[in-house]
């Protein structure tokens, strides 16, 4: 079975997928099934712009990931400046939802320390809990009306939590392009409604496999007004997952 | 007076109009010229690389439209690909496009199996190529050495890891001159994707003919499905990148030629209405319908032939100026074929035609009587 690169699109918002889904059930599904992968990679230049316009030094990061049905595990590792290189964080998500995490200073080196989901990574806007795109299990999925999002004729599908564990994130709201299975904004909001995270994709670009989309350029706009600006500049969908790839995870276990 | 002098008479007559309509025209004929060049040239470049390499044929993943295929594992398909007949080697190549350096544009890092044919065609003009398939250390093409200002002795910043420069090579493809390039073991290790490669190049032996290697492509499509073989000039033809570049100039072919009549046709609409009376009198004299069109005809003809070979000098010009410009430096090479710029001037006469019939059958549909009446 051939997952490819759809899991590294959800998980990325670059969503993709090949079935067209012909109503909103079946597109939040799509969206669902998209994830499924046995390994995939990214990798991608990330800018940061703060509110006062400033920006950072450009970060280059790899996002490795393999997506089943019960268990997805992600790993971001930093590929340069200095400040970020070899620096890993690793998270895995089970069957029943909970998320944990793990930053190393160095490849694997010393004493893994224990991070929140909803930390930003290496100060980007970029955010694990985002990255394994939990929102599309949730019980509650509803089509809203929507300013649709740019030129893209995309459906808005708001996903709705009541659990705890999901605190700061209690509603997403995605407009969907079915037929892409691409999801060209996301809104996440918290318990308030108040706006937490937008994601936008402003660019995608066919995927080598299927007839689907996967998103190339996107931007992470935080409630401090802060941007994420990120291109994807190479990947692989058929990444293969080496054993140790994870091991530090069954460790932390 | 002969009809060609008459025409020209009438031209100059107006000579602030005739040389806007000729200078509108010009514009969207170098347009034609410059985006169709450097599309042309962009295709020829990658086409070169592969060529220069020795390639017979290329093997890649079915439906890669992308600016570089996908990856796929090497093993599970060379060892196929080397049973078919007439196939002597099938050497994988990985690349990619990265930034190597903070101050410039992206540029191609290739991965080339080492040691293999594909280095050969290569001409080392400083330093000297890796030891080994080991070795972590890259070669630059002139033009990338150029661009990045860089030597043999400095460094180089892939992906989080420093590579030395130990060489500096000179090729005759564009695509190659302006690369990185460093062993296939060394980007697989570096782009963190082991065993895989874009592309696998093979070499065919040198009893093969053309219907052998139609042979081996039908055999590879059965072989190995998922995948496909075919000619350098395929490969480049499927590139998402040379396809938009050929789909924006066909689309500006089609706008200036479209703008270009529209503007022969006003231009020469207006002439004929200013002339009714002097168009009565030719008529009174007894001049045919039919010279007073052709009259019509050269007068547009005139305009667009002139057009056509201004617009060609700006076209070169301005691709010229463009090749040298620092930032396009070494992105483009514009080609220009003989046969191209013929259709280019046959564009032009095509316009003049086009944009000459109405006013034509108008002059030449006057009544005499009505026309020298006109105030």
């Amino acid at each position: 079975m051939r997952y490819s690169l759809r899991a590294m699109a959800v998980s990325l918002w670059l969503t993709v997928g090949t079935a067209y889904a012909e109503s909103p059930v079946q597109a939040v599904d799509a969206m669902r099934h998209a994830r499924l992968s046995e390994g995939f990679e990214a990798r991608m230049n990330v800018f940061v712009i703060a509110p006062d316009g400033r920006r950072a030094m450009p970060m280059k990061i790899a996002v490795i990931g393999q997506m089943r049905e019960n268990r997805q595990r992600l790993l971001v590792r930093g590929l340069s400046p200095e400040s970020v290189r070899d620096r890993v964080v690793i998270a895995e998500r089970n069957a029943s939802g909970r998320i944990q995490s793990y930053s190393y200073a160095g490849r694997f080196d010393g004493a893994a320390k224990s991070v929140d989901p909803f930390s930003r990574i290496f100060g980007s806007g970029l955010v694990l809990w985002d990255l394994f795109t939990p929102w599309w299990d949730w019980p509650l999925q509803a089509v809203v009306t929507g300013k649709s999002a740019g030129d893209h004729a995309c459906i808005w599908v708001s996903s709705q939590t009541k659990e705890a564990a999901s605190a700061t994130i209690r509603t997403v709201e995605s407009c969907v392009e079915a037929k892409a299975v691409l999801a060209w904004q996301t809104r996440l909001l918290n318990a308030q409604r108040e706006l937490v995270r937008e994601i936008k994709v402003s660019s995608a670009v066919r995927r080598s496999v299927g007839t689907g989309l996967a998103a190339k350029k996107l931007s992470i706009v935080e409630a401090n007004k802060t941007v994420t600006e990120i291109e994807v500049y190479a990947g692989d969908e058929e990444y293969v997952i080496s054993p140790e790839m994870f091991a530090p995870l069954e460790r932390e276990h | 007076m002969n009809i060609f002098s008459f025409a020209l008479h009438n031209l100059l007559h107006r000579p602030v109009r005739t040389v806007l309509t000729v200078f509108a025209i010009a514009l969207g004929i170098a347009a034609v010229v410059a985006l169709t060049s450097i599309a042309w040239g962009f295709e020829s470049s990658w086409q070169k690389a592969n060529d220069a390499r020795g390639t017979d044929l290329i093997v890649t993943r079915a439906a890669s439209e992308n600016a570089m295929p996908s990856p796929f594992a090497a093993d599970k398909v060379t060892g196929k690909l080397l049973a078919l007949p007439h196939v002597e080697q099938a050497v994988g190549l990985l690349s990619e496009m990265l930034s190597v350096s903070a101050e410039a544009p992206p540029v191609f890092v290739f991965g080339w199996a080492y040691p293999s044919y594909l280095w050969e065609h290569l001409k080392l003009t400083e330093g000297r190529w890796p030891i080994s398939q080991d070795e972590q250390a890259v070669v630059i093409g002139t033009l990338a050495a150029e661009m990045l200002h860089k030597k043999v002795g400095d460094r180089l910043d892939i992906e989080g890891n420093a590579f030395p420069v130990v060489g500096i090579y000179q090729s005759n493809a564009l695509v190659e001159n302006g690369a990185v390039l460093m062993t296939l073991a060394q980007a697989q290790r570096v782009t963190d994707k082991p065993g895989k490669v874009n592309i696998l190049n093979i070499k065919l032996d040198g009893r093969a003919t053309e219907s052998d290697v139609q042979q081996v492509k039908a055999q590879v499509k059965s072989a190995l499905p998922g995948f496909v073989a075919i000619t350098s000039g395929e490969l480049v033809s499927q590139n998402a990148v040379v396809r938009i570049s050929k789909a924006m100039s066909n689309a500006t072919i089609l706008i200036a030629g479209l703008v270009g009549a529209l503007v022969v046709f006003n231009t020469m609409l207006m002439s004929v209405n200013e002339r009714t009376q002097e168009i009565g009198i030719l008529l009174a004299l007894g001049w045919q319908r039919r010279t007073l069109m052709k009259l019509v005809f050269i007068e547009s003809s005139l305009m667009t032939v002139v057009s056509g070979a201004a617009g060609i000098a700006i076209g070169l010009a301005l691709t010229w100026g463009l090749e040298h410009v620092e930032l396009m430096q070494g992105k483009i090479t514009p080609v220009f074929s003989p046969v191209f710029l013929l259709a280019v001037m046959g564009l032009a006469v095509l316009l003049g035609l086009c944009g000459g019939l109405y006013p034509a059958l108008k002059a030449a549909r006057m009544l005499p009587s009505q026309a020298l009446r006109q105030e």
